[in-house]
């Protein structure tokens, strides 16, 4: 029974991962001509240690996750150092992994469906 | 409850809307380029908008403060006016010179395609985060 859950749970923290990288995606994209602003981005290793690690209450909070500012981008004259084509790929590819999320839930969910409905 | 859902088109709503502003300043410089009377007196003087990264600071450094950007100020382009020898012109000085705006239209035209772009990339990220909350919904239809 607890794998299930766990299933659902390591999914469910995944797809909100998937979420809030996208604003930090949304943030960066909408910063694009703000001078001095520095392109900011949610690690994936701290899901990947909160799954390994799990706390007491065996919840994983995204939202909590700290964001990084990305290294080793070149910045231009204003100080700004988002790259427009960069954000793009990442948003699209963070858009990909959400769906295969989605739908990898979807799956599981239809599995257990018809388990108890036979 | 709603709002904090889809608080991430927010974010993309404040980038669309101030690159709206930046174009519309653009098309005001553009529309007084020949302008050499103003308000102010003297001739038209060139717009800037300023922007800032908005974020939440109770909680900055995490996605929940992350609020997209804002407008601060629109300022005026101090550089000096460039002056042209016109003596029939209305506002011509005893020397027949006449001080312009100081609106250059090639600037105006790479401000103009920079704001539409990131309009677009911004428009792109709402579309994006529209499809992938339509994907979650479809969980709830059932398949």
């Amino acid at each position: 029974m607890t794998d299930i859950s766990q299933h659902f749970h390591a999914l469910g923290a995944a797809i909100q991962f998937a979420h809030e990288s996208h604003r930090a995606t949304g943030q960066n994209l909408a910063n694009v001509n703000t001078p001095n602003y520095k392109t900011k981005e949610l690690p994936f290793e701290q899901l990947l240690n909160q799954l390994d690690n799990p706390d007491s209450s065996g919840t994983i909070d995204v939202s909590s996750f700290q964001l990084k500012e990305t290294p080793g981008l070149a910045e231009r004259v204003d100080g700004n150092n988002v790259d427009l084509d960069r954000e793009m790929a990442m948003m699209k590819k963070n858009a990909l992994a959400y769906q295969t999320l989605t739908q990898l839930l979807g799956s599981k969910m239809s599995i257990i469906q018809r388990s108890i409905s036979g | 409850m709603l709002s904090k859902l889809f608080s991430t088109a927010d974010i993309s709503a404040s980038g669309m809307s101030a690159e709206r502003l930046r174009m519309e300043t653009v098309a005001n410089n553009i529309a007084n380029a020949n302008s050499t009377r103003s308000a102010d007196g003297g001739p038209y003087r060139r717009k800037q908008l300023v922007f800032s990264s908005l974020v939440d600071t109770a909680n900055a450094s995490t996605t929940t403060g992350l609020k997209g950007v804002e407008v601060v100020s629109q300022q005026s382009d101090e550089t000096p006016f460039p002056e042209v020898y016109s003596p029939g012109h209305p506002d011509a000085d005893e020397n027949g010179i006449v001080r312009m705006p100081n609106v250059r239209l090639p600037n105006e035209m790479v401000d103009l395609i920079t704001a539409s772009r990131s309009y677009e990339a911004n428009l792109k990220a709402l579309t994006s985060f529209k499809e992938m909350v339509e994907q979650t919904l479809s969980l709830l239809r059932g398949s």
